[in-house]
C-alpha cells in the first residue's frame, strides 16, 4: 500500500513538492519560534542552578540589577540565625568598553565584596573561572577585573590586558565562563571601585547575595528575612532612568518579567499578605508610613524558576498562535492538494472499489497518501529548522541561544505527520463515497 | 473442471429487476423489470441500442450499485441482502470486471495492477508469481514493468483481464472489452475469454455492439429500453 501511494505522490511530483515544502515552512517555522522558548528555559536553568543562596532584595524589583537597598542592613542580615555570608553587590551600566558604544548585548560592572565573596561555599564566578585567577583579598579597591571568555573574545583582551571601562582603566586578571547568557555579560570588580565607577552611594547597595549557615533551610530562612525587615520604610521599586528605554533585550526581558512576577495570581511570598501583592506600584508611595510589608523580596533560584516557567508559559501562547497560522494554511494546502488528487482520481477509486476495496480501505490509501506529505514535509521542516537553530547560534554565539530540543524536534515531526493525516481525511472521504459505478461511467 | 451437470445449475438469478435514477424531480427509469438466469461455465453477451441500460444491468450484477427494486443472487447468495463488506469481499475474489477503457492505475506498472485487488489484505506478494504467469499467458511477459500509458489498448485490456482471472472469479463481467479495439486486436482478447471460459468453466459475460464475436451455443440476452426482448 506505501508503494501504492508513493508512486501515486510522485506521478504529481511538482503538487506533491509545493504542498511538502509548505508544510515544511510552516514546521521549520514551529521549530525556530519554540526553540526561543527552549533557549530562554535553558539560559534560565542555566542561570539560576549555579546560584543556589538566595537573594535580598528591593520590593518589587522585577531582577537584582534594578534593586537598591541600605548597605547598613549587611549587618542585621548577618544577624540573623542562618544566615552564614552576606555579600553585598552593586550594579552599573557599562556604556563604553574599550572606547566603543555598547549597546547589544549589554554589559554590567558587578562590584562584589571580595573578602565576603571568598568565604561563599560555592561562589559563581570561582568556579566557573577558565583562565587567570579569581579575586584576593589584595584586590579590594583596585582597578582589577575579571571578563566573562565572551568578553574577552569580543575585545580581544586575555588575562593581563588592560581595558577601559566607562573611561576607567581595568586591568583582566580572570576570565570565567558559566554558559550563561545572562551572567556572562558582567565585569567583576571590587565593590567600592564599583561604586566609584557607577557612581553609587557609598550608603546603597543592589542586593545582597545570602549563602545559609545550613542550619536552617533556605524556605524557612527565606521568611525570617523578610520578617526581619517587616515594617520598614522603603520606596518600592521604580524604573531607575538608567535603565529606562535603553531597548535592549535584557531590559525588556526584565520588564516583562516583572510584569508577571506581579501579577496576583503566582505570586508566593513567604509572609502572606497577598492582597497588597497584586498592587504593589499603586501602593508604594502611599503605605510607606504603616506599612506591614517587608520592603525586600528575598528570592531563590527555585522562586525564580517558578516565575520564569510562569512567563515562559505566557510566550508559548503567543508562539502557539502564531505557528496556528503558519500551520492552517500549511493544512488547507493539503486538503487542497488531495481534494484536487480525488476530482482527478474519480475513475481509479471506481477501479479499485471494482476490485474489491472497501471504503476504508480508500480512506487508509488517501490518508497514508497526506501522511506521507505529513512525513517529509516534517521532516524537512525539522531539519531546516534545528538546522537554522544551530545556524543562528553560530553566527551570533553571545546572543540568546536558540534551543530546539530532541522532544521539540520529535514532537514537531509528530505534529505535522497529524497535519497530513487529518488534512487528508476530509479529501479521503469523499474519494470513499463515490459511487463506483458512477466513478467508472465518468471515466 | 466442471462437471456436465454442474453447467445447467443457474450461477446468476435476476428477477424484477428495476433501476431508476433521480435527478431534479424527474425520474428515469433505466431498467424496467428484468429477469434471467446465466447458467454456471455459460459464455453469454448483452446486445442492444446505445442507451438500453446494458452497462446498467451489468454493475448491478457487479454489486456496483444497488438496485431500485427486485433481486439478484449470485452463487445462491441474494446480493440485496449482503453487507458492505461481504460485497467487497465478493468483487475482490469472485466477480472479475474489464470496462471498456481505464481498466487500469496510471501510477502502477502492469504486474502491480494485477495484483491491485490484493494490496489491501496483503496477499500482493504472495501472488506475484501467479501474477506474472497470468501476464505471460495474455502475451505481455515481456511488459510487466510498463506503465499503462507504455501500453497499447489491446495490451492494456489483456493486464485488466490478467486481472480478474487472478482472482479465480466465478464470473468476468465485461462491459464491451473491445470497444475501443480494432478487429484484430479484438479477435486476441475475445481468444483469452474463451480459453478461459473453456479450460476454467468461468462464467463470461461481456456487453458488445459487435454481433461477430457471438457464438452459436452462447447465451444472447437482448436489450431495448431496459427491458429484454426475447428470453
Ligand atoms: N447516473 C445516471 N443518472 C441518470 N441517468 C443515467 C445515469 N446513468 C445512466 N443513465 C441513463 O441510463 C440509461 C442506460 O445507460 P447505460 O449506460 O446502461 O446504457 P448502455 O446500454 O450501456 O448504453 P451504451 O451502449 O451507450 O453504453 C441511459 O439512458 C443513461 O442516460
Ligand atoms: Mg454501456
Amino acid at each position: 500500500m506505501i508503494r501504492f501511494a508513493l508512486g501515486n505522490l510522485f506521478s504529481r511530483p511538482l503538487r506533491t513538492v509545493l504542498s511538502v515544502l509548505g508544510l515544511a515552512v510552516a514546521i521549520s517555522g514551529m521549530v525556530g519560534l519554540f526553540s526561543i522558548a527552549g533557549g530562554i528555559d535553558k539560559v534560565v536553568s542555566n542561570t539560576f542552578e549555579q546560584i543556589p543562596g538566595l537573594l535580598v532584595q528591593q520590593q518589587g524589583a522585577p531582577i537584582p540589577l534594578f534593586s537598591t537597598l541600605p548597605a547598613n542592613w549587611r549587618t542585621e542580615l548577618e544577624a540573623i540565625p542562618g544566615v552564614g555570608v552576606v555579600d553585598p553587590e552593586v550594579f552599573c551600566r557599562v556604556n563604553q568598553l574599550d572606547g566603543k558604544i555598547i549597546i547589544n548585548p549589554p554589559r554590567f560592572a558587578i562590584g562584589m565584596d571580595v573578602n565576603a565573596r571568598l568565604e561563599l561555599k560555592r561562589s559563581l564566578y570561582r568556579e566557573n573561572l577558565v583562565d587567570g585567577r579569581f579575586f584576593l583579598p589584595a584586590d579590594v579597591e583596585t582597578n582589577h577585573c575579571l571578563v566573562s571568555r565572551e568578553i574577552s573574545t569580543s575585545i580581544s583582551k586575555g588575562v593581563g590586558d588592560e581595558i577601559d571601562v566607562n573611561g576607567t582603566h581595568f586591568e583582566i586578571v580572570g576570565i570565567y565562563e558559566t554558559g550563561s547568557m545572562m551572567l556572562d555579560v558582567n565585569i567583576l570588580m571590587d565593590i567600592s571601585t564599583c561604586r566609584r565607577l557607577g557612581r553609587i552611594d557609598i550608603n546603597t547597595v543592589g542586593c545582597f547575595y545570602v549563602e545559609t549557615d545550613d542550619s536552617v533551610d533556605s524556605k524557612t530562612l527565606q521568611k525570617s528575612i523578610e520578617d526581619h525587615f517587616r515594617g520598614r520604610d522603603l520606596q518600592s521599586w521604580q524604573p531607575r532612568p538608567q535603565f529606562s528605554g535603553t531597548g535592549n533585550a535584557i531590559a525588556n526581558f526584565a520588564r516583562r518579567l516583572d510584569k508577571t512576577i506581579k501579577a496576583p495570581s503566582i505570586n508566593s511570598q513567604p509572609g502572606g499578605n497577598q492582597a497588597d501583592e497584586g498592587r504593589s506600584d499603586e501602593v508604594s508611595s502611599t503605605v510607606s508610613a504603616q506599612s506591614d510589608r517587608s520592603p525586600i523580596e528575598v528570592r531563590s533560584a527555585d522562586d525564580w524558576g517558578k516565575r520564569i516557567a510562569e512567563f515562559s508559559q505566557d510566550l508559548n501562547i503567543f508562539l502557539t498562535l502564531m505557528t496556528a497560522i503558519g500551520v492552517s494554511i500549511a493544512t488547507l494546502s493539503i486538503v487542497n492538494t488531495m481534494l484536487m488528487s480525488v476530482t482527478e482520481r474519480t475513475t481509479e477509486f471506481g477501479i479499485l472499489r471494482a476490485n474489491g476495496w472497501s471504503q476504508s480501505e480508500i480512506i487508509r490509501l488517501m490518508t497514508l497518501e497526506s501522511s506521507l506529505i505529513g512525513l517529509s514535509g516534517g521532516l524537512i521542516g525539522v531539519s531546516v529548522g534545528w538546522f537554522a537553530t544551530v545556524l543562528i547560534n553560530w553566527v551570533w554565539p553571545g546572543r540568546l541561544q536558540l534551543h530546539a530540543g530532541f522532544t521539540l524536534l520529535l514532537f514537531s515531526l509528530v505534529f505535522s505527520i497529524a497535519l497530513g493525516l487529518v488534512g487528508g481525511l476530509y479529501p479521503a472521504w469523499r474519494a470513499s463515497r463515490l459511487s463506483p459505478m458512477e466513478s467508472i461511467r465518468r471515466g | 473442471m466442471v462437471k456436465s451437470d454442474e453447467v445447467n445449475n443457474p450461477l446468476i438469478e435476476v428477477k424484477d429487476l428495476t433501476k431508476s435514477y433521480r435527478r431534479a424531480n424527474f425520474e428515469t427509469l433505466v431498467l424496467r423489470g428484468i429477469s434471467c438466469e446465466v447458467s454456471e461455465g455459460s459464455f453469454a453477451f448483452v446486445v442492444g441500442p446505445s442507451g438500453s441500460g446494458k452497462s446498467t444491468l451489468l454493475y448491478l450484477l457487479g454489486g456496483l450499485d444497488n438496485p431500485t427494486s427486485g433481486n439478484i443472487s449470485i452463487a445462491g447468495q441474494q446480493l440485496t441482502e449482503m453487507s458492505a463488506s461481504e460485497l467487497d469481499t465478493l468483487r475482490r475474489t469472485k466477480i472479475g470486471f474489464i470496462f471498456q477503457s481505464f481498466n487500469l492505475l496510471r501510477t502502477m506498472n502492469c504486474i502491480d495492477n494485477v495484483l491491485a485487488p490484493f494490496i489491501p489484505t496483503g496477499q500482493a506478494a504472495a501472488k506475484r508469481e501467479e501474477a506474472e504467469a497470468l501476464l505471460a499467458r495474455v502475451g505481455l511477459g515481456d511488459r510487466m514493468h510498463h506503465r499503462p500509458s507504455e501500453l497499447s489498448g489491446g495490451e492494456q485490456q489483456r493486464v485488466a483481464i490478467a486481472r480478474a482471472i487472478l482472482k479465480k472469479p466465478k464470473v468476468i463481467l465485461a462491459d464491451e472489452p473491445t470497444g475501443e479495439l480494432d478487429t484484430e486486436t479484438g479477435r486476441r482478447v475475445f481468444e483469452i475469454l474463451r480459453d478461459l471460459n473453456k479450460t476454467e468453466g468461468t462464467t463470461i459475460i461481456t456487453v458488445t455492439h459487435d454481433e461477430r464475436y457471438i457464438n452459436s451455443n452462447d447465451k444472447v440476452l437482448r436489450m431495448q429500453d431496459g427491458q429484454f426482448l426475447t428470453k
